[in-house]
This record gives C-alpha cells, structure tokens and sequence, in this order.
C-alpha cells in the first residue's frame, strides 16, 4: 500500500510529541527517536546507528 | 488562482450514485451557490454524503471501528462525480466498492478507487491538488469536540505506535532486535572477571610452582635419609664381619694356590704318560690333535666358570637358585626407582625437546603466525606466542630444578641395579653353557683316553687314573676359585664407595645434613616417605587447580576472540562498525584494548537498548494519558495526574486555545477579550477583558450555538493551515448546524461565512440543516406573494429529492 501522499498523521503524531515534551517538566517523550523510527522506517540498522552513536 | 463566482454558480455539480438497490441513501446531487443552505429531511443521507466526499479528496473522518464497518458493508459500489471545477475541463470520477476498503485506522490510498480525471486514470494525489472537502460538524458541543479530536489524537498516536513501535514487526521492534543480537554476542565479556581470573591464574601458578618445589625438597629429604641408611647399613656389616672375611680370604688364597699346583703336577705326570703312548707312530697325529681340542675345551670351560664367578659376584647371589628368586625382588625396585627418577630427572631430555619445540615456533612467529590458535583441547585454547610463552616458562623451571642432589643419587642407583639385574637374568643361561663346556671338555678327555689306550693299555690305564684326578683336582680348584670370589664380592659390596672411615665419613656428613641420629633415621624415613606422598597429592592438586585457572582465563580470552572476529568480519554486524567508526575492536589490538573496547560497545548498546525499550513504553503512555483526557471532557471530571496528563493537559489546552483566539469569537463570545486560554485542569475557558478583568467560565456553560460558533470560526481560520499546499477547489461543509439557526444566531452565521468567503473566493460553503420547518404548511396558509414563490420552490424541491438547496442569506 503506497501512501497517497506524506501522511499528516505521522505529522501531527510528531507535533503532539512536540507539545508533551515542551510541556514536561521532567523528561518527555523521545522525539528524537520518534524521528528516527519515521525517517528510518525501512531501515533499522541505520536506526540503531544513529542510537549508538546518539549516546 | 481565484475564479469568480459565476463559475461556482454555474458550474459546479456534484453527484453521488450507488449501484446496489439496498445501499445506504446518498445525495444524488448538490447543486452549487457561492454560500449554500441544504435543508433536508432526517435519513436521506446528507451527512454520509458529505463524508463519502471528504473520503473520495483523501480525508478519513470515521474514527470508529463499528461505524466505519458499518459503512463499507452498507454501502457498496458507487460512482462519484464532480464536474465544473478550476483546473478540470470535464469532471472528476471515483468508481469504488466500499466493501474493499481497508481499516479505519488506514491512510486512505489510490487503491481504494479508480479515479479519472477528463477521462483519463489519475491519483488521488492529483485529485487533492484540485479539490478538498471539509466537514465541520455543528451538532457536537464544543466539550464534545474536543473530547473527539483528543479520543482521535490517541487513536491517531496509538495506530502509530503499532507501526513504527509495535512490540513485533515495527521499526522499533525490528532495532531492538539487531541491538540484541549484537549485545548477546558481548553478553559473556566481563572484563573484570578476565582480571579477576588473570591474577587467580597467576597465584595457582605460584601455588603449583611451590608445591613443585615442595616435593623436590620432599624427595633429596628422602633420597638422603635411604642414603645415609644404606650406607649405616654396609657400614655395619662391613664393621662386624669385615676382619673374619679377610682372614677367610687368605685362606681361600692359600687353598686355591695349591688346588692349582696339585692341578698342574698332575697334569704335567698326565703328559708324560699320554706321551709314552704317543710312541705308536700312527696315533701320535691324531692324539695330538685330540690334546688340541681338549686344551681348547678345558679353556671355555675355565672361561665359562670365571664368568659365572663374575655375574654371581654382579648378581649379589651365592648361586644360580638364588639369583631366580633375588630377580622379581631387584626388578620391583628398579622400577621404583625409575618411576622417582623419571619425576626429578626429566628435565634435561624436556628442556632439550622444549628448545627444538621453541625454535620452529620462534620462526613461525617471525612469519606472522604469532595469534594463530595452535592449541586447542578440553577448553583451552593457545596461539603460537602463548605456546612459545608457556615452553619457555617450563624450561626456566625445569632449569632451576634440574641439578638435584636426589637426581644424582637416584641415577647412581639405578645404574647399579640396571648392572644386578642383567647379571641375575644372565646367569642361569649361563649356567647352561657352564655345563655345556664340562660336557664338551670331557668328549675330548674321552677321545684322548682312547687314542692312549689303543697304544698301550697299562699306560692307558695310568693315564685314566691320572685324568680322574685331574678332574678332581680341578674341579676343587674351581670350586675354591668361585668361593673366593664369593666372598671377595662381598667384602667389596660391603666397602663399595670406600672403606668403613670412609663411609663412616660419608654417614657422617649425610647425618649432619639432615640434623638425625643413626637411630633417629628409620623413623625418619617413614616419616619422610609420608610427607613425599603428601607433597606430591599437593602437587598434583596445585597442577590442577593451576590448570583450570588457566582454562578459565583461556575460555575468556576465548569468547573475546570470538566476539572481535564476530564484530570485525560478520555481515551481520556491519551496522556496528559503521556506528563506531574506528572503535571497534581488532583481532590484532592487545587482549587488554579488545576487552576495553567491547564494554565501551557493550555500554552504547545497553544505553541505545534501554533509550528504545522506554520508547515504546512512553508512546503507550502517550495514547492512554490522550484517552484519560478525551474521559475528562466527555464526562467533565478532571481525574488525577498519572503518566503524561498533566503535560498534555497544558499543551492542548494551549493548543485548543487558539479556537477563542479569532477576534470574532473574542467578541462575540467573551466580551471582546484580549486573550483566552483553555484550562483543561478546571475545565474552564479563562480570558481577561479590554480593562484587565479576569474572567473565567466553565466549558460546558457555553450554549451548543456559542460552542459551535467558536468551533466554525476556529475551523474556517484553520483550513488554511491544514496542508501545504491548499487545493485549488475547496468544498467546506457546516454540517448539523440546526441547534445553532434555531437559537436565532443565524445572521452572526451568515456575516461570518461571508466574511470567510469574501477572503476566500475559491471556497464554495454548504450549510446543511435538518427540515426546520412545516414548509407546505406555509404555503397552503396564504404566505405573502414576495415569500411564496421561495415556498413553492422549495416544496417541489422536498416532494421530489426530499431536500432542498437554496443561497444563504441573513
């Protein structure tokens, strides 16, 4: 199945994220590997690249 | 690029027909006005059409599982077309079949469609670039709005975390599963343990090399104390019979001198007769050829017969019965003594095996070779270099331990006892050919006794009775000659290594040495052959526990190889490599660097694990804290704070604010307030007016029309920001606005919508509404001439679609 066009779900999923983070006052969300998991989704090595090398 | 109003008005049509005669009702058509009021009977469809419509332009308005299952069976075939539009020439046309559509929590694809636009196949994403519907519901309170838009928030968060976080066949999933490979392979590299089992192995090996140097100690004790015994031993015996067996000697001299004399007067009287029967010319060749071989003969035999006095005398026995009882005896010993050499003096054949072994490795290791396993058995596992390193160790120690005392001594007994047992087995084959010798001796005495007689039988006859008493006579001088060797072997065997001060020196010194007594030394054998026995279970003990130290650092070292060859040559991690640029470790970095560099990995690894595994928790939290809000505004209790509420509380609190934030809801609604915020921790909407007056009001004390009102004005302001790039045609529906035309406020919706359409004149907007009014009522009752053409209009139009369509205006 081939999206019809960007999903605005994953858009708005990321902007919820965005709020809940911005309005923590502890640690939120990962949004960082919210991103990866997205930009990523077919490639898990390079995921788990960009978390090794994030540490 | 904006167009004008004449091309909406006489242009624009929609149509929607669906094959199957039991399909749900649709609108079979939506004529088109700039602002349009669609007024119609309740279950005709007006809602699913305009939801079909937000479909058909890529948009999924159903949140529900049951509703929208609902739909897909219901429905079935449909057609759907759309002509009049900028940028279209014709129409656009969606065939689908409502029944192949994918789930509710789906993005809506071309595959749900066969669209045409002009006739020709298109995608979806062409038909959004051309036109785009939206339905903004009335009905719902605003509480009841947001309830849903949060209930949809979860949903949208909880379908994405199954994609991209589901705990199988996810993205994430799909991550910690490489993360965990890659960590069960460092799983068994413990850095600390291969120290902690290095320096164990370095003190086993201590241990082992002092219990080794124990039990030599233990044997040079032992080797010294049998030593000094043996020599009390021939000292005594020496002292105690050494005078009589010297005076027995001289006797046996004295005795064997004339055995002999008497031997040769015989012999020479024996000559003389044998040669008077010599006088027979014929014989005389003969007998002197018999005399010849008996000469010979009488020879072996005294041969024979010194080298049995010889081997008696070696073999430490009187006679040949002897010797085969003394040989298990002497045998048992050698071999006991063999076994302790074997233990103290294996050095110098080891250290020159370990020197050849030492050179070929050495040129190995200047091949490159050095790291090569050569050594694997039983869990241990040695390179080339490890195996040179343990060679050389044991040679060093070998070569510390080689020039014992005990060895010494140990070598000199065996060598006599080697030289008793030979004499031992050899005699009684030599006794045999003793007797041979006597055998062939007297053939030729009886061959020479012939040949005399056949000369003269009263010289034979003398000459017989003169080898009988040579025979005698020569057999006593035998007999005296192995008896004096006899006891001259004794004597010598009781004075060997010297004569008794000599010995008595030697025990001296030896007793001194190990600080006994004579009589202490029995005792002290015994005692120590007890300790040697515990020394060498010591030993082998310290071996062992040295070797399974050794084992356990080799296995670690082991799994670390492993695990860098793993990581620098396997496929499957080449992820890793590239992550670590660099710092990963090589088979040719020193063990030490290799184990450094595998915890530092294995502690990315833990940390990227841990980062991924909390993820997929707080997206789970993330959806259930969406849920508990959408449950606060539905039932207007404001529960306690548990996972991300309160974070979410603020930022869509925030975020839903804005709703209040058009200056035609601050004036109408909240006074012409200067800003507005939703509270969702009191559940209130909380302003401040133009003179700074706070002012606060519960959410569900705004009227359906204000809420709806607020909602519409949000929603209009915010069309412009829902995608990219707005599509060229926009069709925006209020849907269910009856509760809001009903409470009068129909003029403040008429100045908005125009005002909307006056900024936006590519927007067409649909205001539909449930039949309001008894419309043929009104006109059966006179209506005024200027209302009753509108009435008969609308009549027609209600008798034959049983809805109808008509400009809004205020």
């Amino acid at each position: 199945m081939s999206p019809a066009a960007p999903d605005p779900r994953a858009k708005r999923v990321l902007e919820l994220l965005e709020g809940i983070y911005e309005a923590q006052e502890e640690d939120g969300p990962d949004i960082e590997l919210a991103r990866l998991l997205r930009r990523f989704a077919d490639e898990p090595e390079q995921i788990a690249v960009e978390l090794l090398r994030a540490d | 690029m904006s167009r004008s109003r004449s091309q909406w008005s006489c242009c624009v049509r929609i149509s929607l027909t669906a094959e199957r005669a039991d399909a749900l009702p649709l609108l079979p058509e939506i004529p088109d006005y700039p602002i349009c009021r669609l007024e119609g009977y309740n279950g005709i469809g007006k809602t699913l059409s305009l939801r079909i419509l937000e479909i058909c332009t890529g948009r999924q308005p159903y949140r529900t599982k049951s509703a929208w299952d609902s739909l897909r069976k219901s429905l079935g075939p449909v057609t759907v077309v759309v002509s009049g539009l900028a940028g279209v020439d014709d129409a656009i046309e969606w065939r689908f079949d409502t029944t192949t559509w994918d789930d509710v929590g789906d993005a809506v694809t071309d595959d749900w469609f066969d669209i045409r636009i002009d006739g020709r196949s298109a995608q979806l994403s062409e038909v959004q670039s051309l036109l785009s519907v939206h339905r903004i519901p009335g009905n719902e309170g605003l509480v009841g709005t947001l309830s849903g838009q949060v209930a949809a928030d979860s949903a949208l968060v909880k379908a994405w975390s199954q994609r991209f976080a589901g705990r199988e066949q996810s993205p994430l999933a799909s991550t910690e599963a490489l993360l965990a490979r890659a960590r069960e392979l460092l799983t068994p590299i413990d850095g600390p343990l291969v120290t902690e089992f290095r320096k164990q192995a370095a003190e086993e090996t201590a241990r082992a090399d002092d219990a080794r140097t124990a039990l030599q100690a233990a044997e040079t004790h032992l080797a010294r104390i049998e030593e000094a015994g043996s020599l009390l031993s021939r000292l005594s015996e020496l002292e105690a019979a050494g005078e009589d067996m010297s005076s027995a000697l001289l006797e046996l001299d004295v005795e064997l001198e004339r055995a002999e004399a008497g031997v040769k007067t015989i012999r020479e009287e024996l000559t003389i007769v044998e040669q008077r029967a010599e006088a027979t010319e014929g014989m005389r060749v003969s007998l002197t050829k018999a005399r010849g071989l008996q000469d010979t003969r009488l020879k072996r035999l005294e041969g024979a017969v010194e080298m049995k006095a010889q081997l008696l005398r070696e073999g430490e026995v009187e006679d040949v019965a002897q010797a085969g009882t003394a040989i298990p005896a002497v045998r048992s010993e050698l071999q006991r003594l063999l076994v302790r050499r074997a233990a103290v003096d294996a050095g110098p054949q080891m250290r020159k095996l370990i020197d050849g072994l030492n050179q070929l490795l050495s040129s190995a290791e200047s091949e490159g070779l050095s790291s090569q396993e050569l050594i694997a058995t039983s869990g241990v596992t040695l390179s080339v270099a490890e195996t040179r390193d343990a060679f050389e160790r044991r040679a060093s120690y070998l070569s510390d331990t080689d020039d014992s005392e005990a060895g010494m001594v140990l070598a000199r007994r065996i060598a006599e006892g080697s030289a008793r047992l030979r004499a031992l087995e050899a005699l009684p084959d030599h006794e045999g050919k003793v007797q041979r010798a006597r055998e062939l001796l007297s053939e030729a005495d009886e061959q020479v006794r012939e040949l005399v007689d056949a000369v003269d039988e009263d010289i034979s006859k003398k000459a017989e009775e003169l080898r009988t008493s040579l025979r005698e006579a020569e057999e006593n001088a035998r007999q005296t000659a192995l008896a004096r060797a006899s006891l001259r072997r004794r004597q010598e065997l009781l004075a060997s290594g010297g004569s008794a001060p000599e010995l008595r020196t030697r025990l001296d010194a030896l007793l001194g040495l190990l600080e006994l007594s004579e009589t202490a030394l029995a005792e002290a054998a015994t005692e120590a052959r007890t300790t040697l026995s515990a020394k060498q279970i010591a030993k082998e003990t310290a071996d062992h526990r040295e070797r399974e130290a050794k084992a356990r650092v080799d296995h670690q070292e082991r799994l670390v190889a492993d695990a860098v060859m793993a990581i620098t040559d396997d496929e499957e991690f080449s992820w890793l490599r590239y992550a670590m640029k660099g710092r990963t470790p090589h088979p040719s970095d020193p063990p030490d660097r290799q184990i450094e560099l595998l915890t530092l990995l294995r502690d990315r690894i833990d940390s990227a694990a841990d980062r991924a595994g909390r993820f997929a928790n707080d997206i789970d939290g993330v959806w259930r804290s969406l849920d508990d809000l959408a449950t606060e505004l539905k039932t207007a209790q404001v529960g306690p704070d548990k996972g991300y509420l309160s974070a979410i509380r603020r930022s869509l609190g925030q975020r839903y604010s804005d709703y209040f934030n058009e200056p035609a809801v601050r004036t109408a609604l909240l006074q012409g307030a200067e800003s507005a915020h939703i509270n969702f921790e009191e559940m209130t909407v909380d302003w401040q007016d133009i003179h700074g007056q706070r002012h606060s009001r519960p959410l569900e004390a705004f009227s359906s029309g204000e809420q709806a009102f607020a909602y519409t004005r949000a929603m209009l302001a915010g069309l412009d920001f829902q995608q990219p790039v707005p599509a060229r045609n926009r069709l925006i529906a209020l849907d269910e606005f009856g509760a809001f035309v009903a409470r009068n406020r129909v003029d403040a919706l008429v100045a908005m919508l125009k005002t909307h359409s006056t900024a936006h004149e590519d927007d067409r907007i649909l205001v539909v509404l449930p039949l309001s009014e008894n419309y043929a009522e009104q006109l059966e009752a006179n209506p005024p001439s200027h209302t009753k053409p509108r009435l008969e209009l609308i009549a027609r139009q209600l008798r034959e679609k049983k809805y109808f369509v008509e400009e809004l205006v205020g």
